[in-house]
């Protein structure tokens, strides 16, 4: 077989899964346009009609606004936490390493629903013992995400140390230059693909979790995932199609302005 | 630059950093701190709470029993549970890296970097619809009346039922975690240096003999990686199964959820969450040494 | 919307509550800011349509009128009532209100996370249904009974009561839904004569109904209403009120009423031990059974209203509500017994029914 029959029967076969993947969001866009009632195919008609419903349903806005903003934390307190954790375990050893490393992805293999029922029921017990108040707070969302989101940015972060060239640190240093420095001048911007792969990750993860937080979200703070199964519940419509595409289309334009920025496909 | 999202080995510091350790333990110690604290203290109480005693109309009764563990080695519909829950991830992982390995090829080999990094960002797009709308739209697609059904109805099949069968929770599932096999197996495809590609191939080697001997072998830890990461994705999943596999289809997570929101049993459910973990602990741990082993003996 | 930065800095704490409820307090004192009450109410609620058409009908115009500010606490029942019940072990309570259905209700009361209402702070308390007046501790708001909802296109001649759904010729036409898993138990064993709590023969015929007719089992009630509008089943078992709504979507369904009287189930409120602001509570809960409001939400939700002087059209009336009839022969489930049992229920059900 020659070269190009090879190259062709790659470029099918992509084609062929690209096409499954994407068929739930192609799916879903088309969905929102139905006139159906109650989702059925196929469609009886269409109409923007869902849009505005979506659009006045404040539980959608609100839960869009508590995602984002419970995402974006979660992006800073894993790449706070695993940035410095992943620096560790890559350029040193020392006692426990392993173990350590293990015990950062370990986030990753305990189901969601698991961990948020038993992170809850710690923050019962915390506040019994201590009288902090914790469960159903901010805070309390706020660690279960950035929990979930930590092992990527461990695993991509260490894997790109692991890939960089130590030689320009080691120049830097031998120049002069602070350990901070270097850190902030050299290796910083050396992973910098990495470390919006990693941001991004935390964000999908934080973003489209719904296990997790069934226990943990409070008066006020409904995520948008909880806030489309809530819907779910009364109404199967367009309704949440129309929020799904909107969403989709606000965020997949951050990613497209991010890729030029930095390059995202560099990163994986 | 490559770099890969799989957990590689690490490399071994030069000498002159070992036994520098103060820094490296201060910037670990945050992270190990919150894990800590935030996993493993939660998940230890969990534990303590799989000994409790369920007595309907209360949470629990404090106790030290092994009872909720005996209920599940005792009872075959909780062993058939999760015997359920292993062959659909079993089949769903495997799925995952039949159809995601060819796609990380080509991206890799063929696809220029401007589209690779579209195509990329367009495989990941779909997560962001979030379990509860991807299936909706699943139940549109797989529906009794559905988009599949109508599309090979105009091809004169007979229409299937999907929905709320094992198959349309496989479907469901390879569609949430291939674009995490695809972006694992691709990082690590990026770090095998295409020249052995060609100097296989300019000695003679066809293109399957070059992906059995030496991509394969190369790509062995991030195939691993890839591999895991689904399986752990899949046994734990709890949205798809419920939600397109129906009342009738048990799998673990949804039935630790039922026996803690439904049942308000959290002893059982307790129990059942650290059975799932152990036995996906003690599967991935199996795998991994395998695996190392053959690689090592490969690599040698 | 709620503003950002509040949503970051979380609920008012218990103190600025209280605060609240103490100048609300002095307001109402002040004779020239008369009906001004002030302070933050934290309600929780369903999502969806259930907590759109509570802001519309009553929040909105009845309570947060007032001054009051509502916080909503949404999500599904399970995990709404197994937080609060987790917090029981809590000094401070988080809800106002915690929307439950009536045997929620019951465990709830069980488990001491709710109280008994002061029924004589609720004056509109007085023109609920008397039949529906049976719990101390739960404001019945709106209520439907399990009916036989069918395709009238395509079942000429319907099941008149849940006993003819034992019938081979329903095979594969039958839908149910996983949630109402005891209210199957409780309609099996009120056949032939039986009563609500005959639940270990319910189960036993629940079997024989199986292997009849091999129901569709869906995961949720709205699963079940798409089923039976794309003609996957043709009679479905569910709520009178969900049949409606259906209906009003456009699906060609009519609604038999069962002839061994619906099995009831009611919607309703109830008021958290550790409410911090309960004085709230009951200006709320006696906004829910407003006449106006609770016919402008039978209206929306098809659900039949508590308050039986509810100003409701005739034609409504007659599509919502029950007759004099059907009403007196609703059955009203013995939640006792189902809060002993539903655990081992559950697990029965999913063993022997939903596999």
């Amino acid at each position: 077989m020659g070269q190009i029959a090879i190259n062709r029967i790659y470029a099918a076969l992509s084609a062929l899964v690209l096409a499954f993947v994407v068929l739930p969001l192609v799916a879903i866009v088309w969905v929102s346009f139905f006139a159906n009632k109650i989702l059925s195919f196929p469609p009886s008609g269409y109409t923007l009609s869902w849009y505005a419903r979506a659009w006045e349903q404040d539980a959608f806005r609100d839960g869009f606004i508590t995602s984002v903003e419970t995402a974006l934390c979660a992006v800073v307190i894993s790449l706070a936490l695993g940035v410095p954790a992943s620096l560790a375990l890559v350029r040193y050893r020392f006692p426990g390493r392993d173990a350590i490393q293990t015990l950062l992805l370990a986030p990753m293999i305990v189901p969601g629903i698991v961990g948020g029922a038993a992170l809850f029921m710690a923050f019962i017990e915390l506040e019994v013992l201590f009288d902090v108040e914790i469960a159903g707070t901010m805070p309390g969302l706020l660690v279960a995400h950035g929990l979930i989101a930590l092992p990527w940015t461990v695993r991509l972060v260490t894997a790109s140390l692991a890939g960089t060239n130590r030689s320009f640190e080691e120049a830097a240093a031998s120049l002069g230059a602070g350990p901070l420095t270097v850190f902030f001048r050299v290796t910083l911007p050396l992973i910098k693909p990495a470390l919006v792969a990693a941001a991004l990750f935390s964000f999908v993860i934080s973003f489209i979790d719904l296990e997790k937080s069934i226990f943990l979200v409070g008066p006020g703070r409904t995520t948008l995932q909880i806030a489309l199964v809530s819907y779910l519940e009364w109404n199967l419509d367009s309704t949440v199609a129309a929020v799904a595409a909107v969403q989709i289309l606000i965020i997949g334009a951050l990613l497209l302005i991010s890729d030029r920025y930095a390059r995202l496909a560099r990163a994986f | 630059m490559t770099s890969s999202t799989a957990t590689v080995p690490l490399p071994a510091p030069r000498a002159r950093e070992v036994g520098r350790r103060s820094p490296a333990f201060g910037l670990a110690a945050p992270a190990t701190l919150f894990v800590l604290l935030a996993l493993l203290g939660p998940l230890a109480l969990m534990f303590r709470y799989s000994l409790n005693r369920f007595v309907p109309g209360q949470m629990m009764v404090e106790a030290l029993t092994l009872a909720n563990y005996q209920k599940f080695f005792a009872d075959s519909f909780y062993q058939d549970v999760l015997f359920t829950t292993l062959w659909v991830s079993a089949v769903s992982t495997l799925l995952c890296l039949l159809a995601g390995f060819p796609v990380a090829y080509f991206l890799v080999r063929q696809a220029s970097a401007k589209w690779k990094g579209r195509l990329l960002l367009l495989i990941i797009l779909p997560l962001l619809m979030g379990n509860a709308v991807r299936t909706a739209a699943w139940m549109v697609i797989l529906g009794d009346k559905g988009l599949f059904n109508a599309a090979i109805g105009t091809l004169g099949l007979a229409s299937v039922k999907l929905m709320y069968t094992p198959l349309a929770v496989i479907i469901g599932l390879v569609s949430v975690m291939l674009p995490f096999m695809i972006v694992t197996l691709q990082s690590v495809l990026e770090g095998i240096d295409e020249n052995l590609e060609a100097a296989a191939a300019s000695l003679g080697a066809g293109h399957l003999t070059i992906l059995k001997r030496v991509v394969l072998p190369l790509a062995l830890p991030g195939l691993l990686a890839g591999t895991m990461l689904c399986f752990i994705l899949s046994m734990n999943a709890y949205a798809t199964p419920v939600l397109i596999g129906g009342p009738s289809f048990h799998m673990m997570a949804p039935t630790v959820y039922q026996q803690v929101a439904k049942a308000m049993n959290w002893p059982f459910g307790a129990a059942l969450a650290f059975v799932l973990m152990a036995v996906t602990l003690v599967l991935t741990t199996i795998a991994n040494v395998l695996v190392q082993r053959r690689y090592r003996r490969w690599s040698e | 919307m709620t503003k950002p930065f509040e949503t970051l800095l979380g609920t008012p704490s218990r103190r600025a509550v209280l605060a609240g409820v103490g100048a609300g307090a002095l307001a109402l004192a002040a004779p020239r800011i008369a009906r001004a009450v002030e302070g933050t109410l934290v309600v929780s609620n369903w999502g969806g349509d259930w907590n759109e058409r509570t802001i519309k009908f009553v929040e909105a115009p009845l309570v947060e009128s007032q001054g009051i500010k509502i916080v909503r606490d949404l999500g599904m029942e399970p995990e709404r009532k197994a937080k609060l019940i987790a917090e029981k072990r809590l000094k401070r309570g988080s809800i106002d209100v915690i929307h439950i259905n009536e045997g929620d209700s019951v465990e709830l009361f069980g488990q001491e996370v709710i109280s008994n209402i002061d029924f004589a702070k609720v004056p509109n308390y007085a023109d609920v249904v008397p039949a529906l007046k049976s719990k101390p501790f739960f404001v019945p708001w709106l209520y439907s009974g399990v009916s036989i909802i069918y395709n009238k296109d395509k079942v000429p001649n319907p099941p008149k009561s849940y006993e003819e759904l034992w019938d081979k010729k329903w095979a594969g036409k039958l839908g149910l839904t996983n949630q109402l898993y005891f209210n199957y138990i409780m309609m099996a064993g009120l056949i032939k004569g039986g009563n609500v709590t005959n639940t270990e023969q319910g189960k036993e015929r629940l079997i024989q109904l199986k292997e009849l007719t091999q129901p569709r089992i869906y995961a949720a009630h709205q699963q079940l209403g798409a089923g039976l509008v794309n003609g996957e089943v043709d009679i479905a078992v569910n709520y009178k009120a969900r049949g409606l709504q259906w209906a009003n979507d456009g699906a060609p369904l009519a609604i038999q009423y069962p002839s061994e009287g619906a099995i009831a189930v009611m919607f309703g409120a109830s008021l958290p031990t550790r409410a911090p602001s309960p004085d709230l509570s009951y200006i709320y809960f006696n906004a829910m059974l407003d006449r106006k409001a609770m016919a402008g939400l039978a209206g929306a939700s098809f659900y039949a209203p508590a308050n039986g002087k509810a100003e409701l059209s005739p034609e409504l009336k007659a599509k919502v509500d029950f007759t004099a009839a059907e009403a007196a022969a609703l059955k009203f489930p013995d939640y006792q017994h189902v809060a002993k049992n539903t655990a081992e229920w559950l697990e029965w059900w999913n063993k022997n029914i939903a596999r």
